[in-house]
């Protein structure tokens, strides 16, 4: 088999679930490949099939169709001993932790290294380090009922990285806890990348979850994956509809648009006005274009709007503002927006500017 | 004092030693029951389980063949039972009269609620923490002994305990093919021949080993609840 720099090869796979008079395509043809050491979100509203789909990796769901290469090895191929052998380097955390209430936190870390070479001297140090590194170390012989939800998946992880896994999937491990122990089991994961060089899936519907931690994404809907990229450009050029709504879900932006466009001087736009978002990604945000604009088109720019993010140390920024100026000197200022590869969208005109411009929105 | 339960329970400070040989043949019934129907009952569960639907060797065949199997046997009526296993009996104790013979029909009455019990116990198991455990490499061997019966632990004790009561409640028909014991005792003596005072004595007897089984099966399940 050819070596090569792939965590997970999944090529053209089916999952068909066969229910009394029909028959469901969870996941329909799906080829995805994630690279060694790279966090790769996986978007999509419930139902989409994301869930199924991570789990065809370590063969939690049997695929009915495609093959699954997983480390160089054929995941399809593999006796029940070896399939075992396998999953043991995938870890697996869970949206609802899934720890065993009947064993302490030690317990939990330790069970999947039972039956391991270990002796219980070593397996008890491998559970110390372990829990250093969730920085758990407190709560070694504590009850999982003891514990906070972020306590609970940091458990999980502990667990799930028992078995010096070379890749994490998240399924949906940080729905259930509130933003701020998000963000701290987010920090985790992305910690745990780079110490361990570990590959981490997280599937997820959060797109601020993506947005914090992965490198790229694929977004799923109706079991296909609709779009992927690297994180950038699903962020400042999605492409089809569904991820335009994740990304406006993460940055606000729409909805600062809407609550902008209910303003009272804004409804009643001046005739020399115009109203427009502008988008930016990477080096043209450091340039001053606001100040470019008067200098250049005594045309003045009101900020009403904005946000600027770093993704993966990209600069990506919205803007909505309203320019005002005379009729002329606001076409020209938007001609100079558009050739600094500013993504320009007018919202609202005044009949003025309109009338220089011909109408032609764009 | 010795008086007074004289006064009170004539018949049974007379007739002592018969009540004590009585108590022994009910605790040795239910001893070897719980132990014969317990074993017998928890593999059945457990083959309950993990045949059943979204069981970890999931099979509509022998889970269907099983699940008949436990319904069929557990809509007989234990008193008809009794007669019904008589040849069975003679093949296995060599008689079918007495304290050990009843002990077999005892054993099959119960295994099926006790395997149902325990079905009921194990699917309790959050499906989640099955997974987790899969997705972990754990064998299925594993999964039954270090998940499925771990984390239904408290689950089972008390199972285990209403299936216990329900035993000292089945040894009392076991009178009826000769097996002795308390219930036995109330018939034959208390009923029969008119002695109410054994008929209560015996009564309170039974009450006190259920009252002490329930004590101590809660006692456990609280331990066990984490």
């Amino acid at each position: 088999m050819i070596k090569n720099n792939l965590a997970v090869n999944l090529i053209n796979i089916d999952v068909t679930f066969k229910q009394k008079n029909h028959v469901i395509k969870a996941v329909d043809d799906v080829t995805l490949k994630i690279e060694k050491g790279d966090i790769y979100g996986i978007v999509g509203y419930s139902g989409a099939g994301k869930s199924t789909l991570v789990r065809v990796i370590n063969l939690l769901q049997a695929p009915s169709n495609g093959s699954v290469i997983v480390n160089d090895q054929n995941m399809l191929a593999l006796h029940s001993n070896q399939l075992r052998y396998a999953r043991k380097k995938i870890g697996m955390i869970f949206q609802h932790f899934n720890l065993m209430n009947a064993r302490t936190v030690a317990g939990n870390v330790a069970f999947p290294l039972r039956k391991s070479n270990l002796t219980k001297k070593q397996i008890n140090d491998k559970v110390d380090q372990l829990l250093a590194l969730v920085g758990l170390t407190d709560k070694k012989l504590t009850y999982p009922s003891q514990l906070s939800g972020g306590q609970k998946q940091r458990v999980a992880i502990a667990r799930a990285l028992s078995n010096d896994p070379d890749i994490l999937i998240s399924d949906e491990a940080t729905s259930a806890l509130d933003p701020k122990t998000t963000k701290s089991i987010l920090i985790l994961l992305a910690s745990l990348n780079q110490k361990l060089n570990l590959t981490i899936i997280l599937i997820t519907h959060e797109m601020q979850a993506v947005k914090q931690i992965c490198n790229n994404a694929a977004v799923m809907e109706n079991g296909r994956i609709v779009e992927r990229n690297n994180i950038v450009n699903i962020f400042s050029q999605p492409e089809v509809k569904i991820t335009q709504e994740f990304v406006a879900t993460a940055n606000q932006i729409d909805e600062a648009i809407d609550s902008v466009l209910a303003q009272p001087n804004i409804k009643h736009l001046k005739t020399n006005e115009v109203l427009i978002k502008l988008k930016y990604i990477g080096t043209v945000t450091d340039e001053p274009i606001i100040v470019g604009l008067y200098k250049q088109f005594e045309v003045t720019a009101n900020i009403l709007a904005g946000n600027v993010e770093n993704l993966k140390d990209t600069p990506v920024g919205n803007l909505v503002i309203i320019l005002s100026g005379q009729a002329n000197n606001v076409k020209h200022a938007l001609k100079f927006l558009e050739g600094l590869d500013v993504k320009v969208t007018i919202l609202k005109i005044g009949n003025d500017i309109k009338s220089v411009i011909g109408g032609s929105k764009r | 004092m010795h008086s007074l339960l004289i006064h009170l329970f004539p018949n049974v400070v007379s007739q002592w030693n018969l009540v004590t040989q009585s108590f022994t043949e009910t605790l040795f019934m239910v001893g070897w029951t719980a132990l014969i129907a317990g074993i017998i009952g928890i593999s059945f569960g457990i083959l309950l389980t993990i045949t059943g639907p979204k069981g970890i060797l999931e099979n509509t065949l022998v889970y269907s063949v099983l699940d008949k199997f436990i319904n069929i046997i557990r809509s007989v009526p234990f008193i008809i039972l009794l007669a019904l296993v008589v040849p069975l009996t003679r093949i296995i104790v060599g008689t079918s009269i007495g304290t050990i013979a009843a002990i077999v029909p005892l054993s099959i009455g119960v295994f099926p609620f006790y395997a149902r019990q325990v079905q009921n116990a194990l699917v309790e198991v959050d499906s989640g923490i099955i997974e987790a455990a899969q997705a972990s490499g754990s064998s299925n061997f594993d999964l039954i002994f270090g998940v499925y019966l771990k984390e239904g632990t408290s689950e089972l004790i008390r199972v285990s305990i209403v299936t216990l009561i329900g035993v000292i409640d089945f040894t009392a028909m076991a009178g009826a093919i000769g097996g002795g014991g308390l219930g036995n005792l109330a018939i034959s003596l208390g009923y029969d021949r008119f002695e109410n005072d054994i008929t209560i004595a015996a009564t309170l007897i039974i009450l006190v080993m259920v009252l002490v089984t329930q004590t101590i099966g809660d006692y456990f399940v609280r331990r066990t609840t984490h």
